[in-house]
């Protein structure tokens, strides 16, 4: 299985992933600004990429805009945002179906491109603002999204966690920024940064589907090629976080039924590889230690998994969990931990680990949201493996790397949103 | 054996319909260069199924709620070893699920899917439930009830099903209640296996890269044939009206959250894939980000990019219209809506936009006949539905503006209709 993949640069700063397998029905273009995290714009930057999907100059009403997307075959357009390690990535997709799916060969993959370069280049903005109603309407959506970021408790506290974990480092921002600063942000602002990102962020694009694109990626080349740059830093993706003197214990009361418990363990050990086998052997499927022991045998936590977090050399192990069971549960899973550190497990359950990585590395190919995503994940380490050179690089770890590398990890955080006393049995 | 082949020849793409000796039929959609794997082996059995009969039987009799999501968790424990690592061999990911109305166990993998397609068709067919386990069971049910008592969304979602239903169990949690969980027993469960898990009650859905004279050779080997039992579910009369026009709730939350309901009659077969269809269309028109009231709500900042509409349904059983997201005051998106399908219904939905939402329904089509996992299942529920996966696209090509403006007094009748809303605990 293969498909073809091809990465150069456009521009200064600007990058062009292609991925095709003529196998997708359809495809996407994302194009993506990467700059260092500012927490004054956060919040800013992401209401901006609401702003340039909202209207266009072209089509400066968000309805029409929606309605001629719609009618390209339910073209999608989206703003996307969120914190890698200490940057923070923005942009907007789109995702069309093929030319040749379309009812009597109907051409719309250069529209949509089309449509989404006058977002990108040529926004809806009167005397160097946009229009008052959007910005107002999109703030206060800003603002909701903030608000509403309590509502999955389990999302709510990762990023209550995240902060504490990543005390003092730009990944311990949450991703739109505090409320606070989002009631104050102005169209002064979002103008800045739009100057600022078209100037001095690295341009990410991919265009990944079916292909049958080229027509409109020569426009989108043409534009971006042509963008007139100022000093673009270069980014850096991997920052290990420094581990902390003492385990630092933190809880957060809330009024829900079940505790929400995030270990946090973190380690400079640098092959990626590695660090994923153990994780995963530790917590990372239905048959490892953490899900066959502390959930299945002593039944202490719904659920229990742990993972790893390359860019910042962290093992964070989650767990949902009765307030009776909060003791148990960080000891049985301190025990799981220090089980794989003293080469507690057999060569079956680390080579079916393995398998169990390998392969899904390669369903990765059966999507081209999926295959997209882990070519740009390979971007963040530069590295451009394909599944399959990832999975030898899986197959190649050893027992004794796997022990080595969980011996690494130091125990840094632990985190719970805590289930009020009370709130268990009503 | 007796072998169907579903095609469509304005996608060009074919699948198997594999009646079995066993009483099993079996799906097959081949798709050439794809990695992945993805089956499922279903039975018609969800949470609304607890009042039954069949030939062993006799009359009807009640199991308790929440029994068909208990089973699920169950039958992954076999008398000698544990599923999990049964698969952990194979590479696959497993996996299972219980809703309203089906029951399915899932697996998906890049390699040995042979080997995974027997340890699937082995446990599920090969049920263990002894009182020391069944009891074990109950702690873990319950931190998943709570799990799912910590979500809102779920929250506002089944206080409006309760709202709606006077008499249906869709009105009930899927996985039950701790009270009532706690009356299951292994002799329950094996009734409940044995009536509902029996092959001509069942269906087995492959999708991806698959050899079809391989999945036959190994379902020739591991079922096991069934008597046909000749099962009847019952549900209770659902009449006209709701239970509750308002249920509010509170919880630590941002902003208030809602969900609209519109009750209507379930239905079955190509006239129960007609009305989703129909029924989708509507939402689409009358909602949808192309549709008046949609940019009336968001120009007035009632509703943001949360927004959202479904048709929950299920065939011969249920049968709503769901709107919901977050709102200042979903009361007046409430009177808005209601106000909008009394307009529409005077004066009728606009051409342009139905014209441009069935290329975009098309397109969504054709999207999902790339989608290994999304094939496996709409293999699976179109045939639980009596339908087949292309049924969806050829009732679109028919579908006109007078049909959607005709379903409007049936599909959005107030009186059917109520609202669940989630208030925040906190100003």
């Amino acid at each position: 299985m293969a498909v073809n993949y091809n990465r150069s640069e456009i521009g200064k700063g600007i990058f062009l992933t292609r991925i095709c397998d003529p196998k997708y029905k359809s495809n996407i273009v994302r194009v993506r600004f990467i700059t260092p995290i500012n927490k004054d714009d956060l919040g800013v930057n992401a209401l901006l990429m609401s702003m340039l999907i909202t209207s266009n100059s072209e089509i400066p009403s968000r309805s029409e805009l929606s309605k001629k997307l719609i009618g390209l075959y339910g073209t999608s357009i989206g703003a996307v945002w969120g914190n890698v390690s200490d940057l923070q990535a923005l942009g907007i997709t789109i995702s069309t179906i093929r030319d040749r799916f379309t009812i009597g060969g109907e051409v719309i993959s250069e529209e949509a491109v089309r449509q989404l370069l006058l977002c990108i280049f040529s926004p809806d903005l009167t005397d160097g603002k946009f229009k008052e109603k959007y910005f107002r309407l999109r703030r206060q959506e800003l603002l909701d999204n903030i608000a509403a970021a309590v509502n999955d408790k389990r999302s709510y506290a990762f990023m209550k966690a995240r902060e504490v974990i990543y005390e003092g480092e730009p990944a311990a921002a949450t991703d739109l920024g505090s409320a606070e600063r989002a009631e104050k942000i102005t169209q002064e602002d979002l103008l800045r940064q739009y100057d600022f990102l078209m100037k001095n962020a690295v341009i990410d694009i991919t265009v990944c589907g079916g292909g049958e694109i080229d027509s409109a990626v020569a426009m989108l080349t043409e534009k971006f090629a042509g963008m007139e740059r100022g000093d673009v830093p270069e980014v850096v993706y991997r920052k290990f976080s420094p581990v902390k003197n003492e385990v630092c214990r933190r809880e957060e009361p809330m009024d829900i039924k079940q505790s929400k418990m995030f270990m946090a363990y973190k380690s400079d050990y640098e092959d990626i590889y590695v660090c994923k086998v153990m994780a995963c052997l530790l917590g990372g499927s239905a048959f490892s230690k953490l899900f066959m022991n502390v959930r299945e045998k002593l039944s202490v936590c719904y659920y229990c998994d742990s993972y790893y977090q390359d860019l910042k050399g962290v093992m964070m192990i989650e767990s949902g969990v009765d307030n009776s069971n909060i003791e148990k549960a960080q000891k049985a899973i301190t025990a799981e931990l220090e089980a794989v550190q003293n080469g507690d497990f057999t060569d079956t359950e680390l080579e079916n680990t393995k398998l169990y990585i390998s392969g899904n590395f390669r369903s990765n190919y059966d999507s081209e949201w999926d295959i997209a995503g882990w070519y740009r994940v390979q971007a963040t380490r530069g590295t451009a493996y394909s599944p399959e050179e990832a999975g030898a690089l899986i197959n190649a770890v050893t027992r004794e790397q796997v022990i080595e590398c969980a011996k690494s990890f130091k125990a840094d955080t632990v985190f719970i949103l805590k289930a009020e006393e009370g709130s268990a049995d009503e | 054996m007796n072998k169907e082949i579903i095609r469509n020849e304005r996608f060009g793409e074919q699948y198997s319909l594999i009646h079995h000796p066993s009483g099993l039929d079996i799906l097959v959609w081949k798709m050439e260069n794809y990695s992945t794997t993805e089956a499922l082996f279903a039975t018609r059995y969800g949470s609304v199924n607890t009042c039954f009969k069949t030939t062993k039987t006799g009359d009807y009799i009640e199991v308790p709620e929440g029994i068909a999501h208990y089973l699920e968790h169950k039958l992954f424990e076999n008398e000698d070893t544990d599923v999990f690592d049964l698969y952990a061999a194979t590479g696959a990911n497993a996996n299972a699920f219980t809703s309203f109305d089906e029951t399915a166990y899932t697996f998906s993998t890049t390699q040995n899917w042979d080997k995974a397609l027997e340890i699937l068709l082995d446990f599920v067919q090969k049920p263990y439930f002894t009182q020391e386990n069944v009891d074990k069971e109950q702690g873990i049910i319950a931190q998943e009830i709570r799990m799912g008592e910590d979500s809102p969304f779920r929250r506002s979602y089944f206080n409006l099903l309760k709202a709606l239903y006077k008499q249906h169990p869709v009105k009930i949690d899927i996985a039950g209640t701790v009270e009532s969980i706690a009356k299951i027993t292994p002799e329950l469960l094996y009734d409940c296996y044995y009536t509902f898990y029996n092959l001509h009650n069942m269906v087995l859905s492959i999708a991806g890269n698959v050899d079809e004279d391989k999945v036959i050779e190994i379902c020739d080997r591991a079922l096991k044939p069934a008597e046909d039992l000749k099962l009847e579910c019952r549900f209770p009369e659902e009449s006209h009206g709701v239970a509750q026009k308002r249920v509010t709730d509170k919880f630590p939350i941002g902003q208030p959250l809602f969900d609209i309901g519109f009750k209507a009659a379930p239905c079955d077969g190509i006239e129960y894939e007609r009305k989703v269809c129909v029924a989708r269309m509507v939402l689409q028109l009358l909602v949808g980000a192309s549709s008046p009231l949609h940019q009336q709500l968001f120009d007035d900042g009632l509703i943001n990019s949360q927004f959202g509409y479904s048709v929950f349904s299920g065939s011969g059983s249920f049968f709503a219209c769901v709107i919901s997201g977050e709102s200042k005051d979903p009361d007046e998106v409430y009177r808005r809506i209601l106000a909008e399908v009394e307009r529409v219904k005077r004066e009728g939905f606009d051409k342009d936009n139905f014209d441009i939402l069935k290329k975009s329904r098309y397109g969504s089509m054709v999207r999902t006949m790339g989608n290994v996992e999304g094939l496996a299942d709409a293999m699976t529920e179109s045939y639980f539905n009596g339908t087949t996966v292309f049924d969806e696209a050829e009732v679109l090509a028919e579908m006109t503006i007078e049909d959607c403006r005709a379903a409007l007094d049936e599909l959005f009748d107030e009186e059917n209709s109520a609202i669940s809303i989630i208030e925040p605990t906190k100003e």
